[in-house]
């Protein structure tokens, strides 16, 4: 009896800081939001308040008119999205070598793999800039689909192998005892099991490149290939606190997608998988 | 069927040109030049093609640039901030989630994950307007609750960067750690708690003896991680300080990247092989302590 009442109370208490802290964990992305429609008058206030007194859209309008955001919404959208389709192309290949098939060489591709990680990115950057300035591939969206395409190839090796491992072999086998061929047993019946592997492959994939900020901001000068966390970057110097909502409102534009997208396929998320993720 | 009756057949290397041509050409040859780079002398101010240097740029680091010390502090204190927090958070969120009977574990697990997904990228513009001096809500409340003084406002970017971004950071972040560690918590099997219970031990002692032994080989994992991850931090310092003051928040990846943008590659080349070194050696005490528990 004594226990159970013991039990309850860690209960409740435990209860109390676990709603804390995901108070402090879901607050800012509110405040984020609900700022992004306040007033220049609220933004202003010598004691700020939480919510607008009433919404207030010129944050969001100016944003969209004066701020130059469609082109760089167009960057980011496309080069994110083209980057996931090859990384999930070329890894559900790879991943799939590395889980299924014993050959020479193959401890050393996973080192290669586990190298990269220790290289720091700015190192690799540094001799791509220079490349790339040479033969005028600054400002394309080519200069970052490649180069995000090899981070992401790195980490969806990893995650695709980790699955097919956990991944049984008999039903390839069975497939194969009915006279299919090895290609044809992966693209019949492998590739239709492999859909979670490859939405979490995507779901990474594209929320890595879409806040992506430092190649971007290296290898673009214009608009023309620029991503928005760097258009977010310079909104402070030249507008300051003229558009605090606009700034807002970028932001929400930056965290709702793959607050989304995360929502959306959460149950795809198990720790195991997580543990090929570079932190 | 035999799997490995395809050892000698090209079908797996084929499989694997695709991803490791573009390791090898945008990834490895790359950082391979940079390191032949680090030996030179090239700053596009000065030169415009690499000239051999020997040992210069690295001399220069070590006996000269103070910059390079003050950087150097700064990021291993960076690193010791970021572990100690991320690690000693996440372990005390996965510890309450890991009670036993506790109902709205995947309620609370999905919602930690939102900071984590929103990328800091998008996010930093409130966290700087929370953390205004004037008119920004962490003082305003700190204020009304009487801890400060309006008249001297805290200047939390300027009086404690690294200690603010860290925490920024740990928002961000902490989900990860909390929720790998608590499917290893969940992996204990329940006699061993049933026999710590016989034996009348307490929290504590259940901890150490039975918890702690299963987390170790999880813990290195994470520490070495973490440590890389905090070697090579470039976005929530660079969104939210952008180095400074000063160099106050400078660490060597983000002084690296500033000499990248004044042009002075030789020696981005050569902070970047430091820090390389630095990651080959939290490497190799993995690998160590890998082997050590294999053998």
């Amino acid at each position: 009896m004594k226990q159970k009442t013991q039990q309850r109370l860690s209960h409740a208490i435990t209860y109390i800081i676990l709603t804390l802290v995901l108070f402090w964990v879901i607050f800012p992305i509110f405040y984020l939001v609900s700022a992004s429609f306040m007033s220049q008058a609220d933004q202003r206030l010598v004691v700020p308040i939480i919510l607008p007194r009433h919404i207030d859209l010129s944050g969001w309008i100016f944003l969209i008119n004066n701020l130059g955001v469609l082109q760089p919404l167009e960057n980011s959208l496309a080069i994110a999205s083209i980057t996931t389709i090859i990384v999930v192309c070329t890894t559900i290949l790879s991943g799939y070598s590395l889980a299924r098939f014993e050959f020479r060489g193959k401890s050393a591709a996973f080192n290669l793999l586990l190298l990269t990680q220790f290289v720091p990115s700015v190192a690799n950057l540094l001799t791509l800039y220079l490349f790339f300035s040479e033969i005028h591939l600054i400002d394309t969206w080519g200069a970052l689909i490649i180069i995000y395409s090899t981070g992401g190839v790195v980490l969806g090796s990893l995650l695709f192998s980790g699955f097919f491992n956990g991944l049984p072999r008999n039903i390839e086998e069975s497939a194969m005892v009915d006279g299919t061929s090895r290609l044809g047993g992966f693209l019949r019946v492998v590739l239709p099991l492999a859909r979670p592997g490859i939405i979490v492959v995507a779901v990474f994939t594209w929320i890595n490149c879409w806040g992506e900020i430092q190649v971007s901001t290296l290898f673009t000068t214009t608009l023309a290939a620029r991503t928005l966390p760097v258009v977010l970057n310079q909104l402070q110097t030249p507008y300051g606190t003229l558009s605090f909502s606009a700034q807002f409102a970028l932001g929400v534009i930056l965290a709702i997608p793959p607050l989304i997208l995360f929502l959306i396929f959460q149950k795809y998320f198990k720790p195991t998988v997580a543990t090929g993720f570079k932190g | 069927m035999n799997w490995r009756g395809s050892m000698g057949g090209k079908l797996p290397y084929l499989l694997l040109i695709p991803a490791f041509a573009l390791i090898v050409a945008i990834s490895l040859a790359p950082s391979t030049y940079s390191i032949y780079l680090s030996f030179t002398k090239y700053n596009i101010n000065i030169n415009r093609h690499p000239v051999w240097f020997g040992l210069g740029q690295y001399i220069y680091m070590f006996t000269q640039d103070g910059f390079a010390y003050q950087t150097f502090a700064v990021t291993l204190e960076w690193v010791a901030i970021v572990i100690g927090l991320n690690y000693s958070f996440g372990l005390g969120i996965a510890k309450l989630l890991n009670q036993q009977g506790l109902k709205g574990k995947t309620f609370f697990r999905v919602g930690f994950m939102a900071s984590f997904a929103a990328p800091i990228t998008g996010v930093w513009p409130i966290w700087a307007r929370i953390l205004t001096p004037s008119g920004g809500l962490l003082n305003t409340y700190l204020e009304q609750l009487g801890l400060m003084d309006y008249r001297h406002p805290i200047t939390w970017l300027n009086t404690y960067p690294l200690l603010s971004v860290a925490i920024i950071g740990l928002w961000s972040g902490f989900a990860f750690g909390a929720i790998v560690l608590l499917a290893q918590l969940q992996s204990i099997p329940r006699e061993e708690y049933e026999s710590a219970r016989l034996d009348a031990a307490g929290r504590w002692s259940t901890f150490r003896n039975i918890e702690w032994p299963h987390l170790m080989p999880l813990n290195v994992v994470l520490w070495m991680l973490g440590i890389i991850s905090a070697l090579n931090t470039f976005n929530i310092i660079y969104v939210i300080t952008g180095g400074g003051p000063g160099f106050a928040s400078t660490t060597l990846y983000l002084y690296a990247f500033r000499n990248l943008t004044s042009g002075d590659y030789a020696y981005t080349a050569a902070i970047s092989v430091v820090l390389f070194l630095m990651e080959l050696v939290v490497a190799a005490f993995y690998i160590k302590y890998v082997w050590l528990r294999k053998a």
